[in-house]
């Protein structure tokens, strides 16, 4: 990277980021008003522009001082564009917005060019011809009456610095015209506070991970001396240890804003691809998440945007044809559940088909001949399955199946959930329920003959003691009623692949997992208490693991497997 | 005792920036502010011996903070930070009280020099 200012250059990214999002995001805005709708999220013209003029004029400012070329022209001739838009010189046409966007998207490569050390690669000559050309030609077409030249005057001046030219160009406005914008995402508490690496956070993360390893470590020896000062210190030590955790993670939270700001674009553009009408909806985007938890859903939520905008939502005469609005609705929003974060993707679609599901499953062997119906969450799996998207490609929803597959795959890593509710022609609705944090989950341990295992409270709802004679045989299964509800019985000896049986009926030890609305009986032999458990990414899981999604490292120094409950049913 | 510096920016990279100039120079800085309203209520509450002040921030822009800021305190010396293209905001904003500027891309050297001209 050619920059005087190395040490900048990651917080010269970050925040060209955080502005090339505000421009996308006014951007689409602008788009929405150009074509007479209600600008949404935006209150009005004026101040989306004011918002993209004034990340233009910072990103300009910011790579200048980066001594990035490139990017500083580019914004600079965008600046331009925006002052004659600002001063209605200009009418916000559709050809305007794609040329606003073509600069986005310019700027955004050249952005991570720069940093990247690439600013060889970066070629704004196309999209500056476009700029310049669009700029003369609509001063030739109308002939506007603007004696000051400001537009064209401030396009010549700036391109080189200098401080002694007083440009009869730029106007006293500009310092006014952006009042009353959105105050940025950022807010007060950037007062007093310092920038911390990211990988800094992530060794701390480690490390205090390590701490509570050793606290659990602590804590059995001293339960097992007897010693009560020590016992006293152990658990004052404890609490500090808890605290400091606590603090740490909660260090590492960040909105998910951060990933969703990404997404109007991305869905307008798919939109556009596919010849659709959309309009995006999100909300909770105040809600945080852990850092690392939050770049790994944003695929994810790409896949479920996508899936919605390419099967989910019919053309705009399709919709018609099915007395629907021609636009259609798209919902992303995030919420928080106890220690869950909830992030669901619904549209107002065509929905899933059951009918030509339950033919292809059967065509494929997956469920049984005689079966006349599926249930919802027999759909959700099917359509979810790997290798079901093939057997799809009957039904034309061709890509639906992978992509939730690897939605599935991926958020169960993740240790969380999906959930799929859908209505045919009236649309679908996809649930991800993951973890506040990858790296710290509180967990149930149970003994299964002589090994522990770890079941992340996530999915747990309650533990039970069972009564083996309760347990009954319903089509060949085992089910128990609970709360007068039918809830099979998975019994994880089977699932190790141990004998099944306990010797004596006595009172078996059990919890009741849930996954999304489904719920089941998990019989282990013991159960061992809560903790909180630090979770080890295991790399290659083998094929006959699948039913795990990580191990731990417990108390007493001995691994635990962590279990995968989505993989249980 | 070390002179004392409130820095008005939206970049938190300007910020920065400008703050480790000053900082390595002996400079205390006392506060930041993004936007001009923040920047008029911290000056109220600091009253630092230098401020430097972008132009274009949100909520209030730059020049409107320097009038409000000299209506309560004619002393105040303020310093402005302006990017190219902007020379008509720079007279606008000495007009209002600001006591110099300096134009982006910052040189810590021509900072540093205005800094202490307006310290003077």
């Amino acid at each position: 990277m050619s920059t005087a200012f190395p040490q900048y250059a990651q917080l010269f990214l970050s925040e060209s980021r955080e502005h090339l999002s505000a421009i996308n995001h006014s951007l689409l805005a602008l788009e929405h008003a150009g074509r007479g709708e209600s600008a949404s999220g935006v209150a009005s013209v004026e101040e989306a522009i004011a918002v993209v003029f004034r990340s233009v004029h910072t990103i300009k400012g910011m790579s200048a001082t980066m001594g990035f070329a490139a990017i500083a022209e580019l914004s600079h001739e965008l600046e331009s564009l925006l002052d004659r838009l600002r001063r209605g010189e200009l009418r916000i046409t559709q050809s305007v917005t794609d040329v606003l966007f073509a600069c986005a998207d310019a700027l955004e490569r050249g952005v991570e060019d720069s940093v990247a050390g690439r600013a060889d690669a970066i070629d704004t000559s196309a999209v500056l011809a476009r700029l310049r050309h669009f700029g003369q030609a609509t001063v030739e077409a109308e002939h506007a009456p603007v004696a000051q030249g400001g537009a064209q005057g401030g396009a010549q001046v700036g391109a080189q610095v200098d401080d002694d030219v007083v440009s009869l160009a730029a106007d006293a406005d500009a310092g006014t015209a952006v009042e009353g914008a959105p105050p940025s995402h950022s807010s007060d508490v950037r007062q007093r506070s310092v920038r911390v690496e990211a990988r800094r956070l992530d060794t701390l993360m480690d490390l205090v991970g390590e701490l509570v390893i050793a606290r659990g470590r602590l804590q059995e020896l001293s339960a097992r001396s007897g010693d009560e000062t020590l016992a006293e210190t152990v658990t004052r030590a404890s609490r500090v240890i808890g605290a400091l955790r606590d603090e740490i993670m909660t260090s590492r939270l960040v909105p998910v804003w951060q990933v969703f700001d990404r997404f109007p674009r991305f869905v307008r553009d798919a939109a556009r691809s596919a010849g659709k009408t959309i309009d995006l909806t999100v909300t909770g985007k105040e809600i945080e998440l852990d850092r690392s938890m939050l770049d790994e859903v944003g695929d994810p939520i790409v896949h479920l945007l996508r899936n919605a905008i390419d099967h989910g939502i019919e053309t705009p005469a399709e919709r018609a044809a099915a007395g629907k609005p021609p636009a259609g609705r798209l919902l992303l929003s995030a919420e928080r559940d106890r220690a869950t974060v909830v992030i669901r993707v619904s549209d107002d679609g065509r929905g899933i088909d059951r009918e030509r599901v339950l033919r292809a499953a059967k065509d494929a062997g997956l469920v049984d001949a005689a079966r006349t119906e599926l249930t919802d969450e027999e759909v959700a799996r099917l359509v979810a399955r790997a290798g079901f998207s093939t057997a799809q490609e009957v039904t034309g929803m061709s890509g639906r199946g992978v992509g939730v597959d690897a939605v599935h795959t991926r958020v169960r890593a993740l240790g969380g959930s999906v959930e799929i509710r859908s209505v045919v022609g009236r649309g679908t609705t996809v649930t991800l329920r993951l973890p506040l944090t990858l790296a710290m989950q509180r967990a149930i341990l149970a003994r299964v003959s002589d090994e522990r295992y770890a079941i992340p409270t996530t999915h747990v709802r309650e533990t039970i003691e069972v009564q083996p004679q309760a347990v009954t045989m319903l089509r060949g299964r085992e089910v128990l009623m609970h709360r007068d509800d039918v809830l099979p019985v998975i019994r994880l000896r089977r699932v190790m692949g141990l004998p099944a049986t306990l010797p004596g009926g006595e009172l078996e030890q059990a919890v009741v997992i849930e996954l999304a609305e489904k719920r089941a009986v998990l019989v282990v032999d013991d159960l061992l208490g809560q903790q909180e458990i630090v979770v080890k990414q295991v790399d290659q899981i083998r094929d006959g693991l699948r039913c795990f999604s990580g191990a731990t490292i417990l108390g007493d120094g001995a691994p635990a497997l962590i279990l995968d409950v989505g993989s249980l049913s | 005792m070390s002179q004392t510096v409130l820095i008005c920016d939206d970049a938190v990279f300007m910020r920065t920036m400008v703050g480790d100039i000053l900082q390595q120079a002996g400079y205390e800085v006392v506060g930041e502010a993004e936007t001009g309203v923040q920047a008029v209520e911290r000056y109220k509450q600091l009253r630092p011996d230098l401020v430097t002040m972008d132009i274009v921030m949100p909520d209030m822009g730059g020049i409107d903070a320097v009038r409000e800021i000299c209506k309560f305190d004619p002393a105040a010396r303020i310093l402005m930070c302006s990017a190219m293209g902007q020379q008509a905001l720079v007279v606008e904003a000495l007009q209002a009280g600001a006591k110099d500027f300096v134009v982006k891309p910052f040189q810590p050297s021509r900072v540093l020099e205005a800094v202490q001209r307006v310290l003077g």
